[in-house]
């Protein structure tokens, strides 16, 4: 799942915004099929927690850059639910676990399989030992949501930080 | 709702509790199977996930009762810990800033490269879950007493290590005494008032005396052991016939066997908690040796106590006239027991259990006691600090042009932090006043006030 870099108000990568909670963070994700509101999904929850990582020039604007420049890494992620959202759920959980294990930060994926209750993809990207800027605890099932929408799929997750 | 729902607040409080969700929360968990007395909000309460932070309910087994992890949160046996010194402010005054740059250094974050390779090994984690602060005591982290000074001795002896996934011990590995992030903290200050001399007296708090604050939980190990146990729950809840109002709430019976799973794992967490800060307690401790030159001892560098803020506990308590053993859930709320409980410490015995209720980076903090109207009315509970008022955006876009350390300069605040996006989150009027929710929890009797700590340094992770 290739996107090309966009410049986006938020940082979260195109089709991410956060959402207003009091005490955690979430996140409103839309794609125009499953695969892309996966991706990009993936892509916000890495850059919350460890900022905007493309190349300077791509960004448009100043930002925080960790380590780009690693050598990119794969890692297979095979997941199994009852629904789509909380197929989103565990697919989100399981990047975090990545990241908080190996210091894994999400670029992209391919995958093999994803349907509402199924995902099998290769995933790459790059090893970040740095601290991120933001920690997240987990996914959270308060307020999850999947579904069609105007653009295709639409999602909200909320973490607790 | 199968019971009623009761916040504790006053008119001023209600305008930041009406804003968000918190309340339909409230309602939420008072739909709960087995449920009994109230449905509970303390006045620090605000918008979480599944509970609301600063929910308190208590579950009967006998009357289909559940436990749910979402009523505990990620953050298990998350709580704070409260240090007490023979130091005076006037005494602290240069070191202050040398003593800060000492805790950055000894006290790891727990994010990023530079913990890692003190990892524990799996048997170590493992012996970790099984007996907490006591293993830390063990490996020369502290000293016994410290243990008499902790809630449940810092061991929770129905912790199931078994229980707890290779995931969750992989991620507790490199953690064992690190701050983590988001609102963890470790927090000099010093005794600024007191209201009641003789509790203060028996909690060691003099007028003008150094203390110290730690604030952290059970980390990557207690999130997974919650994200492992929201999808055993989630399948519980559905073979049970569970209707939930929100799929955060999945539980399953007290008496089932995915509710013993949950438990054991959960004190399992719990138990890592206690370690984590008395590993950090000891750090610190070694910080100040380093710094005054004389051996922590000497300095009274003293436990006070450990409460914890999320966990479900067994413990007994009168319902509609008759003792019941119930699983109280306190999610975002603190424990406080009365004089003569003998769960309370035999040194506090006669005053209640301390309490222990940090507010935010700048203006001040409180030392409590438990009370007999807690016990009658919250189960024993009280609120847990002085909770959000203001998202982290919110708070993160307010501060967008102003130079926040030197604000913190101003203010005569030492900070220090991996990263001050963290400490833009953090910004004191994200919080509510801490004195507010205080002074309700003390008119509503169920809890009492001791004395008022003022920050002088904050480390944050």
């Amino acid at each position: 799942m290739i996107e090309p870099p966009a410049d986006d108000a938020t940082g979260l990568g195109r089709g991410v915004r956060e959402v207003e909670h009091t005490a955690d963070v979430g996140l409103a994700i839309s794609g125009a099929t499953l695969e892309q509101l996966f991706h990009r999904a993936a892509l916000g929850l890495a850059r919350l927690m460890r900022g905007d990582a493309r190349p300077a020039g791509a960004r448009g604007a100043t930002g925080p850059v960790h380590a780009a420049e690693s050598a990119q890494v794969t890692r297979s992620v095979a997941l199994a639910a009852e629904s789509s959202d909380l197929l989103l759920a565990r697919w989100l959980g399981e990047l975090l676990y990545l990241d908080e294990v190996d210091g894994f930060v999400y670029e992209g994926a391919e995958f093999a399989v994803l349907d509402e209750g199924r995902l099998e993809a290769t995933v790459r990207g790059r090893i970040d030992l740095e601290a991120p800027m933001c920690q997240l605890k987990g996914v959270t099932y308060h307020g999850l949501s999947l579904g069609r929408g105007e653009e295709g799929w639409e999602a909200r997750v909320i973490f607790d930080i | 709702m199968r019971v009623e729902g009761l916040v504790y607040a006053d008119s001023r409080l209600m305008e930041d509790i009406g804003g968000d969700e918190a309340i339909r929360q409230v309602a939420n968990v008072a739909c709960l199977p087995g449920i009994v007395g109230r449905s509970i909000g303390m006045p620090d309460i605000h918008w979480g996930y599944g509970f609301a932070i600063g929910g308190v309910a208590a579950f009967d087994p006998d009357e289909g009762g559940v436990v749910s992890p979402g009523g505990v949160g990620y953050d298990i046996n998350c709580g704070v810990r409260l240090l007490r010194s023979e130091i005076t402010v006037d005494e602290m005054g240069p070191r202050l800033k040398r003593l800060m740059n000492q805790i950055m250094r000894d006290v790891p974050a727990g994010v990023g490269a530079s913990y890692r390779s003190s990892a524990l090994g799996t048997p170590a984690v493992r012996e970790v879950l099984t007996r907490g602060a006591a293993w830390a005591v063990d490996q020369g982290y502290g000293t016994a007493d410290d243990l008499d000074h902790i809630e449940s001795g810092g061991m929770l002896e129905a912790a199931d290590a078994d229980a707890v996934s290779d995931r969750a011990v992989k991620r507790g590995r490199p953690q064992v005494g690190t701050v983590g992030s988001g609102n963890h903290f470790i927090e000099i200050g010093y005794v600024e008032e007191i209201y009641d001399t003789k509790a203060a007296e028996r909690l060691g708090l003099h007028p003008q005396t150094v203390t110290v604050f730690i604030h952290s939980g059970s980390r990557g190990l207690g999130h997974q052991v919650c994200t492992d146990y929201l999808d055993v729950m989630l399948a519980a809840a559905t073979a049970y016939g569970i209707d939930l109002p929100d799929r955060q709430l999945a539980c399953a019976p007290l008496t089932s066997p995915e509710a013993r799973s949950y438990l054991g794992a959960m004190y399992a967490a719990g138990n890592y908690a206690f370690a984590n800060r008395q590993v950090m307690s000891h750090r610190v401790r070694e910080a100040f040796s380093r710094i005054f030159e004389r051996p922590w001892e000497d300095l009274g560098l003293r436990l006070v106590y450990d409460v914890a803020h999320n966990n479900a506990k067994w413990e007994t308590h009168q319902v509609e006239g008759r003792e019941r053993r119930l699983c109280v859930h306190r999610k975002g709320a603190t424990r406080a027991f009365p004089p003569g409980h003998p769960d309370v410490p035999a040194a506090y015995r006669d005053i209640g259990q301390p309490v222990l209720i940090p507010g935010d980076m700048a203006r001040y903090s409180y030392v409590l006691v438990g009370t007999e109207g807690a016990y009658a009315e919250t189960f024993g509970s009280t609120c847990h600090g002085a909770g959000r008022r203001m998202s982290r955006r919110k708070a993160k876009k307010s501060v967008r042009g102003r130079d926040l350390k030197r604000e913190f300069r101003e203010l005569g605040i030492e900070v220090r932090a991996s990263s001050f996006a963290t400490v833009a989150e953090e910004i004191p009027e994200a919080y509510k006043d801490v004195a507010e929710v205080v002074d309700v929890v003390d008119r509503a009797g169920i809890g009492r006030k001791v004395a008022r700590l003022k920050p002088l340094g904050v480390l944050k992770g």
